[in-house]
Formats: C-alpha cells, structure tokens, sequence
C-alpha cells in the first residue's frame, strides 16, 4: 500500500497539461500538451506508435493492452494486433522538441505572469512610460518579422514606412549601393542589403546561403548520405545487440519448460522459478523489447536497462502479492477457525459425517455471517474453492 | 521506481483537484493508490431522486491495463441503489466493468457511466438472481464473470 508521503510526493511532481494556463489566458497550450501523452499511461508519448484505425500510443502501453485483449482501446476497433502497430516518428520528434522547451516555456509563462504583477503594483504613469517603450519596439519586432518571408518591392515599401522617420528620408533617397543606418542596430549597411540585414535580425553572418547549397549539393551528389550510412553500418558493428528484428510472440502451452527456460536463456535472463513465473518473465520480456524497437535508435535503451526494467517489473509484482498480507501471523489467527475446519475438511481418515458435524459447529459459532451462508451446504468439493478464494485476497 | 498505475493515479487526482468533479460526484476519500470513494447522486428526474450512494474504487498494480474493482459501499448504513444490474451487496454487473473495460477510460469515466446507468433506469427492482448471487459471490466483483444481456442501459 502506498502512504500518504508517497502519494504527495508523486502528486507533487505530476507533470500535465493543467502545468499551463488555461485556454483563455494560453490559447493552445494545454491542448497541446494532452494530444501528446498517450490516453492510457497519461506521460508524454514513449515510442509512439499508431494502429490501423489511426489512434496512438507508446508502444509499451498498447502491447499491454492487446496482450489483455485485441482492441483499440479508444475507438474499440477490433482484430488488432501487434503486427498492425506502426511507429509514429513524427510524433516521437514533436515530443522530444516539446520535451526540451516544455520547462522553457513554463519559465516564460512563469516570469511573464511574475513581471504582470510588478506592473500593476507599479504607479500609473510610469506604466504608460513602459507601455511606450513597449510598443516601440513591438513595430520594429513587427516589420522585421513580416519582411522576412522575402524582399519584394511592396515588403520593403511596408518596412521602410513603418521606421522611424529619420530612417525614411534617408531610404527614400537612397539608390542600391548608398549605405544607410540601420534602424536597429545603427550600423552602416547598404541600402540593397537592408532588407536581408533586417531579417536576419542585425546579424549578418557571411555567405550563409553558399554553405547551404554546398550541403544541398552534397546531398544530391551522395557524397554525405554515403558518410552517414558507413557511419551507421560502424555502429551497428560497434552495438551487436542494435538488430531490428522484434521478437515474436510465442504460444507457451505448446512448449516445456526446458523450452521456456532456453527461450530466457538466450537474452541471459533468469531462468528460475514455476512455469507460471518463466512464462510472465518471457511475455514481459517480449513486449518491452519490441517496445523499444518502436523507438528511434537515439532513444533506444541497451539491453542491460531493459534486463533492468525486467528485474525491476517482477519485484514490483513480488512486493504486490507481500503487500496482500501485511501480517501473516495476525491473519493465520484471525482466521482460525477457518482454517482448523478446512484441516479437519482434509483429513482422510475422518468420515464425511465428522466432516459435517465440524463444518456445522464452526458455521454456527465462529464464522461471519456471510461466510456462514457459504460453509453451511458446503461439500468437501466446495471447500476447495473456498481455499483459492481465501487465498487470492 | 513508481509503478505506472501510481503515476496515472496521481495524473487522475491532480485532475480532479484541478478541475473538480462533473455534477453530482465527489471525491470522499483518496489517501492511497489502492482504494478510492466517491458519493454519487443522479442529478434532474430520476428514480434516485435524492438518493446518495457511496462508491468504492479499488487499484491493482496492472491499472490501467486491468479495470479497477468498484462497487457500491454497503456498509455503515450505506445502501447500494436498487436497479436491475446492482446486487444488494454493492456489486455491479457493469460490461465495462469487466470486458469492456478499456485502458483509456478513467475513474471519472466510470463514475460518469454508472451515474447514467442510474439515471436511465425505469423500474426499480434487483437482479432477478440477486439472492443466489450474493450467497456465493466473492468478496471481490472482479472476480465475478458476469454475463451482460441488456444493451439498452
């Protein structure tokens, strides 16, 4: 069972959309950030993957789901299976941006609502002050922006009259080569290059667009693609255990034991336990190993984390059957009498008229009421089913 | 580690503190990830008019990939709502309680489609088996398979 401390302490680092303000203040935001968390585990998206009708999740999560039953779980399709999944990495990019400038973004937001509430604790006409400076350097911000799609004539007529006015005569009699002050920056540009000078924000960066069509030419010649795949086949050399092949899913009645055990042996798993327990290793072995391969190779973890995840899965399915009985001992008396009539029950020697006689006299004296109802026409058959039921609790 | 149904708990409870629950469902009680309850009342007209009931969640660690165990608290004074798919000891012969529950529904999901399933109901009376029910059910309605016949609910 969880305790309180743990519950808050999850709670307190919930990370989900309500992060962000709500659709009138932040139009977008939290939309944005629930389509891209996955509708069963609720996180942002982990391997992404897409079945035939479309919906989406981590790969993890929906092998889990269809090894439970073969549906989509939100629109219910059925006959899906694992084979029909697809990786979505598209979406595996937009969240890892979305990862990476999710704390950016709460900062802004953050430091944006603080900045509002010094505003308005500040007097009125020094707001105004602020509000001028403010919209000045919002037009600049404006026409930068807009012109920066392309320089033809109309662009750089709305530019030019949207600078100050100093600027604009300047400009209005310039010719291609004069050079001009920069409305931003001050610096000395020439007039035909003001444009590209603005849009590049006041840094102008040498020959940009020659390294980029060499790049451009280099990927039409091949001559890169061929370096990144001989860098690609290098690491899979270096990386034996990066293959691609998804293991398949195996029908367990139909092997032994030895079979199962050989099957964990392959990926050096343990290989101890009851067929119950080598059975679920190898299910959950499987699905989380192909639910790596749904991600990109940046993403993927090695095998040694994933024998990790492994080993960390079944103590948690150990502790859940522990955490059932907290205390043995208290149970074994609590339920005493339970128990004396199951071991009388089972005892061969007895007569099934002995049987009944102790079956009756616990019903009658010890036993809750419901439970009394049960035992009262219980057949020795019956008594069984009553020890699995006791022992699932 | 958290295990994932903890951490998709917790998603669950931040946003009923955030957002509330819909009409007519409150939050009781949800100190751990094991077990929640929630009051329930059909709100407009209804059989249930001004009727309050208690309902239990219960988590196990493969939530929600498995369906939380819910019923109807029947104990100290509490009642489970008479309705031709609750038993007088609280369990509910619910399709998506059990085989249709899909990973993607949440506990308010489900408060929301049993607050229907009251609402919508015409006659007042128990499951025709109800007393040979609760005489052997187990203490757990999951473990339970039902079989669901009505498709009007």
């Amino acid at each position: 069972m969880t305790s309180k401390t743990q519950i808050q302490r999850l709670m307190s680092d919930v990370q989900d959309p309500s992060d962000f303000p709500q659709q009138s203040e932040a139009p977008g935001l939290r939309l944005l950030d629930s389509a891209l968390r996955c509708t069963i585990c609720s996180e942002l998206f982990d391997g992404p993957v897409t079945l035939k009708c479309g919906h989406c999740f981590c790969s993890l999560c929906i092998r889990q789901a269809l090894a439970e039953k073969q549906e989509c779980p939100a629109c219910r399709e059925s006959d899906v299976n694992e084979g029909h999944l697809r990786k979505n990495p598209a979406m595996e990019e937009a969240v890892t941006a979305w990862k990476e400038c999710r704390p950016y973004i709460l900062r802004i937001l953050d430091e944006n609502s603080r900045r509002v509430q010094v505003e308005s604790s500040r007097p009125a006409k020094r707001r105004r002050l602020h509000d001028e400076s403010g919209s000045t350097s919002e037009i600049i911000c404006v026409e930068s922006t807009a012109s920066q799609d392309s320089s033809t004539p109309t662009h750089s007529e709305q530019a030019e009259s949207d600078t100050p006015n100093s600027n604009k005569k300047d400009t209005q009699s310039a010719r291609p080569d004069d050079l001009i002050d920069c409305p931003l920056c001050n610096k000395r540009v020439k007039f035909k290059d003001i444009n590209r000078h603005l849009d590049k924000q006041c840094r102008d960066e040498p020959e940009p667009v020659r390294s980029s069509s060499k790049s451009q030419w280099d990927s039409i010649l091949g001559s890169k693609s061929k370096v990144q795949s001989s860098n690609k086949r290098q690491k899979e050399r270096v990386l034996p255990e990066d293959v691609d092949d998804s293991l398949p899913t195996k029908s367990y009645d139909t092997l032994r034991d030895k079979a199962i055990r050989d099957l964990l042996h392959e990926h050096d798993l343990l290989t101890t336990g009851d067929r119950k327990t080598i059975v679920a290793r190898h299910q959950r072995w499987v699905i989380i190993y192909n639910a790596n391969l749904d991600k990109t190779h940046k993403m993927r973890k090695s095998l040694t984390s994933l024998r990790r995840d492994l080993r960390d899965w079944e103590t948690q399915q150990k502790n859940k059957t522990k955490h059932d009985l907290p205390d043995p001992t208290a149970y074994q008396i609590q339920q005493k009498s339970e128990f004396d009539m199951l071991v009388e029950a089972a005892r061969p020697k007895e007569t099934s008229s002995a049987i009944r006689q102790t079956l009756s006299r616990h019903g009658q004296t010890e036993l809750s009421d419901s439970s009394r109802s049960r035992t009262k026409s219980l057949s020795p058959a019956e008594t069984v089913i009553i020890v699995d039921c006791e022992g699932e609790i | 580690m958290t295990s994932i149904s903890s951490r998709r708990l917790a998603k669950e409870l931040m946003e009923i503190k955030n957002e509330g629950c819909p009409v007519g469902i409150n939050l009781v009680q949800a100190d751990d990830f094991s077990t929640w309850l929630f009051t329930i009342e059909v709100m407009g007209e209804s059989l249930y008019q001004n009727e309050k009931f208690t309902l239990q969640f219960r988590f196990d660690q493969q939530y929600p990939i498995s369906s939380p165990a819910v019923q109807f608290v029947v104990t100290e004074g509490r009642q489970a709502p008479v309705h031709p798919h609750v038993y007088s000891n609280g369990h509910i012969c619910a399709s998506i309680l059990g085989n249709e529950w899909s990973p993607v529904l949440s506990v308010i999901a489900v408060c929301v489609t049993l607050q229907s399933m009251l609402a919508s109901c015409k006659e007042k009376h128990r499951p025709v088996d109800n007393d040979r029910y609760v005489k052997h059910a187990p203490e757990n309605p999951k473990k339970t398979r039902f079989h669901y016949d009505d498709d009007t609910v």
